[in-house]
């Protein structure tokens, strides 16, 4: 039986199913969440805003129609949470300036409410962000508005609303460039539609329980409408856009830090967001294998994608712009390599002492680097030449700041403030060099004669500034030494970086003896995994 | 007669006796962990929440106050005869409280004339403007003239400050352009600060006590914009000693004779986590 009005009860009935089935899919709401601030709570938020209707419609001791509809917009109002919820508590508000006068409503006057619903939102809102629920909810009220009749049924009303409003939806990220970044489209919009569905089931006379019911079939893979992320270039650094769910295993502590740090090495444009308990990964990898593997340890995996790049047809260009200012920077070790990734360089060139890069393989990074300019550390002396001369061959800007060791180039990197231009950048970069020392600690190949020191294959040999400073027969003892030469009274923090041939637990024992004799001083310790320094000394 | 009522929320981490020595209204924000929801400052003290934030399996959220929230506030003051209210809140880049409090706003126009101000700031930069504006409605100022100097200080005022640990910020995701700083493997203590009320990074520095010479001395060479009274104030979370050592440099090399510190409470401590400190100063 068509149903052509709604009265008090069946109102109210809308607004519970309404709330329960956002109840049910909040957390793929949360999950979708990046816009205004990423912290991953529409869902929830929109939940208990809706849950405060509920409340006050609990409360509420008749059933007419404008009651109730006050009772929904009061609750809605006081139990607003986050963004989203206020907005939402809005549109309800608006509602209720239709209704007020009837005593029960029409698809005629159920579009009037939407319509007035979007209004009294945008005038809520500060600045109006389209893209978002505001723009969703506007598109579908226009679009009811537009085919709405005197005999129209509700159902037909609302599912004319839905699916304008799920069009709308789809296209969001085209609106929010956050959203197309993110991959997502905008969880307050995905979150008021889900509420209308809900809302049709009431109308269709399911009740509460049989909403319960269906959470038990509630499956992922009913996919939400998330568009492909589009190429930014028609040269492919990595192939494969790979995108999953992942619910991690029950108890299981899993960081969206550890995953993002784990997917960087594999690819980029990488996205971690979501909740504790749905997350969503996005990557472009060439290797889509080794990214499930990974993530199928940490839980289950849904909604699983994974597309050739090379195969998608061009047809979007995305607005991610380019980076201002990009970092190469020459290590060697992959402890170091990845130290200097995780201070924001962009492409790590091997090379070091005994084995330095060529100017051809210099020029190479800068010209594949996308970035209107590129900053070059060589952390090297012997590299400094050849990383001045690839600048003159480059096709764009490049700078080099002459780092001569790994410490001052991880020194230039702290300097670094992407949100500067460049020329105040270099500025700091260099003049950070003089404020770190450096001592290095290796073994001598051959027998030699240097300066004073008469040194034997095998010997440690301790370095500082570039200088060989002493000559000892033993690690530890030797490096304890070269602290003397290396610290003074304004020295505040040391780093050690252990190499490939030093276990962990012998760098932790020199360590802690270090810190007993300096208890003014901090000591870190890092892996640096380079094939010949036994132990980097970097001193601030 | 014009009467005025300073209303602000609990994000100004203001002290207990500050608020009532100045008459002022704080409207709590709420701290969600799990399903339990605590409003800061009325059931959930500093100590506490970060006795729970220990215990905590997941990072608590927060949330705004409602507009129905601040609307209950506003009539409340109308009907005890209050004309005016100054509403000054946490900067809406990091919070939904002023858009909850300009809906208010407008529900209650009919009956009290509300003038809500998005402070830009949050903590003790927004306690120091709520405080001004409360001993101007002391002396007598008028609506329109205490609007205008919270105005000005807005634009005067400074707040640098070091976390512990990005996790936080990011967490709350209101890391704003720091987002640069995330995932270093060495231990990096980020100088942040806010501009325009969003959070930007300053500076990096290695090192707790290098990082905190660093704080004190961006402070001290600041200009100044030609105040006559310079107003400053340390905030910190589960870090008094720091601040008080913090505070003697200052009050040594600035020769100031007032300086404040504050705690920061549980919403803002629910995005910067323990170890944070931070320097608010407007000279």
């Amino acid at each position: 039986m068509e149903i052509n009005i709604i009265n008090g009860p069946r109102l109210r009935t809308m607004i519970l199913t309404g709330a329960r089935k956002l109840e049910i899919e909040k957390a793929k709401i949360d999950s979708l969440n990046v816009f205004p601030v990423p912290d991953g709570d529409t869902g929830t938020n929109m939940s208990l805003t809706m849950a405060s209707a509920v409340k006050a419609l609990n409360n509420l001791p008749g059933e007419n129609l404008k009651d109730v509809a006050k009772a929904i917009a009061h609750g809605a109002l006081m139990g607003a949470r986050g963004n989203s919820g206020v907005i939402l508590s809005q549109i309800l508000g608006g509602w209720v300036k239709v209704i007020e006068n009837e005593d029960k409503l029409d698809a005629i006057l159920l579009s009037k409410a939407f319509t007035q619903g979007v209004e009294s939102a945008y005038k809520a809102v500060v600045k109006p962000v389209e893209g978002t629920i505001l723009t969703v909810a506007r598109e579908a009220a226009e679009k009811l508005a537009e085919n709405v009749t005197t005999e129209m049924g509700i159902e037909e009303a609302l599912q004319i609303f839905l699916q304008q409003g799920y069009k709308t939806l789809a296209l969001t990220p085209e609106m929010l460039p956050v959203l197309k970044q993110a991959n997502v489209v905008d969880a307050g919009g995905q979150g008021f539609l889900t509420i209308v569905e809900g809302m049709i089931l009431g109308l269709q006379g399911e009740d509460i329980e049989s909403i319960e019911i269906n959470e038990n079939k509630f499956d992922t893979s009913a996919s939400l409408p998330i568009m492909d992320f589009d190429l930014k270039e028609d040269d492919i650094q990595f192939q494969y856009c790979t995108e999953m769910i992942l619910k991690p295993k029950n108890g299981l502590d899993v960081s969206h830090a550890d995953i993002r740090n784990y997917l960087e090495e594999k690819g980029d444009c990488v996205l971690v967001v979501g909740s504790e308990a749905i997350i969503k990964i996005h990557v472009h990898t060439n290797h889509p294998g080794l990214v499930l593997e990974y993530c199928g340890d940490l839980g289950s995996l849904h909604d699983i994608k994974i597309e050739n790049m090379a195969e998608q047809n061009q047809n979007l260009k995305t607005i991610i712009p380019k980076k201002n200012i990009g970092i190469i920077s020459v290590s060697l070790g992959e402890g170091l390599n990845e130290i200097f990734r995780s201070l924001g360089v962009d492409i790590v060139i091997t090379g070091g002492q005994t084995m330095n890069p060529s100017t051809e393989d210099i020029v190479n990074a800068i010209d594949r680097l996308e970035a209107e300019q590129v900053i070059i550390l060589p952390n090297n002396k012997n590299i400094i030449l050849a990383a001045e001369q690839a600048i003159k061959l480059a096709n764009k800007p490049a700078f080099v700041v002459p780092t001569k060791t790994i410490p001052q180039g991880i020194g230039a990197l702290m300097a670094f403030n992407s949100e500067l231009e460049l020329n105040t950048n270099l500025e700091k970069m260099e003049a950070s060099i003089d404020e770190i020392k450096t001592g290095e600690v290796t073994y001598a190949v051959r027998d030699a004669k240097h300066g004073d020191f008469d040194i034997k294959e095998g010997q440690i040999l301790g370095i500082v500034q570039g200088e060989v400073s002493l000559v000892h027969s033993d690690l530890d003892q030797g490096v304890i030494k070269l602290m003397e030469d290396l610290l003074d009274e304004d020295s505040e923090l040391v780093t050690l970086y252990y190499g490939q041939n030093i276990d962990k637990d012998q760098a932790e024992d020199l360590l802690d003896k270090l810190s007993s004799m300096y208890t003014s001083i901090d000591f870190e310790l890092h892996y640096s995994g380079h094939p010949l320094y036994y132990y980097l000394i970097s001193v601030e | 007669m014009n009467k005025i009522k300073i209303v602000t929320d609990s994000t100004c981490d203001l002290p207990l006796q500050m608020v009532k020595e100045n008459n002022i209204a704080v409207v709590p924000l709420k701290i969600h962990f799990g399903e339990q929801t605590y409003y800061e400052g009325i059931d959930l003290t500093p100590d506490s929440f970060y006795e729970k934030l220990k215990g905590a399996d997941v990072l608590p959220t927060t949330s705004q106050p409602s507009p129905g929230d601040f609307v209950k506030v506003y009539k409340e003051y109308a009907q005890q005869g209050f004309t005016h209210i100054i509403s000054i809140h946490i900067s809406s880049k990091l919070s939904g409280t002023y858009q909850s409090a300009l809906i208010a706003k407008g529900l209650v126009e009919d009956i009290i004339k509300v003038e809500v101000i998005d402070s830009h700031f949050v903590t003790f930069g927004l306690g120091i403007m709520v405080l001004e504006a409360a001993k101007m409605v002391k002396e007598g100022k008028s609506f329109e003239t205490t609007i205008q100097h919270v105005n000005s200080l807005r634009e005067k005022a400074k707040l640098y400050f070091l976390v512990d640990t990005l996790e936080f910020l990011q967490k709350g995701g209101r890391i704003g352009k720091a987002s640069s700083l995330i995932g270093s493997l060495l231990n990096i203590k980020p100088l942040l600060t806010l501009r325009e009320g969003e959070v930007h990074p300053f500076e990096k520095v290695r090192g707790q006590s290098k990082a905190l010479d660093r704080l004190v001395n961006i402070v001290e060479q600041l200009p100044s914009t030609g105040l006559e009274k310079v107003h400053c104030g340390i905030v910190h979370s589960q870090s008094l000693e720091i601040a008080e050592k913090v505070k003697e440099i200052l009050v040594n090399n600035l020769g100031l004779a007032e300086i404040t510190i504050s705690e920061i409470g549980a919403v803002v401590g629910t995005h910067v986590g323990p170890g944070a400190i931070g320097i608010i100063i407007i000279k």
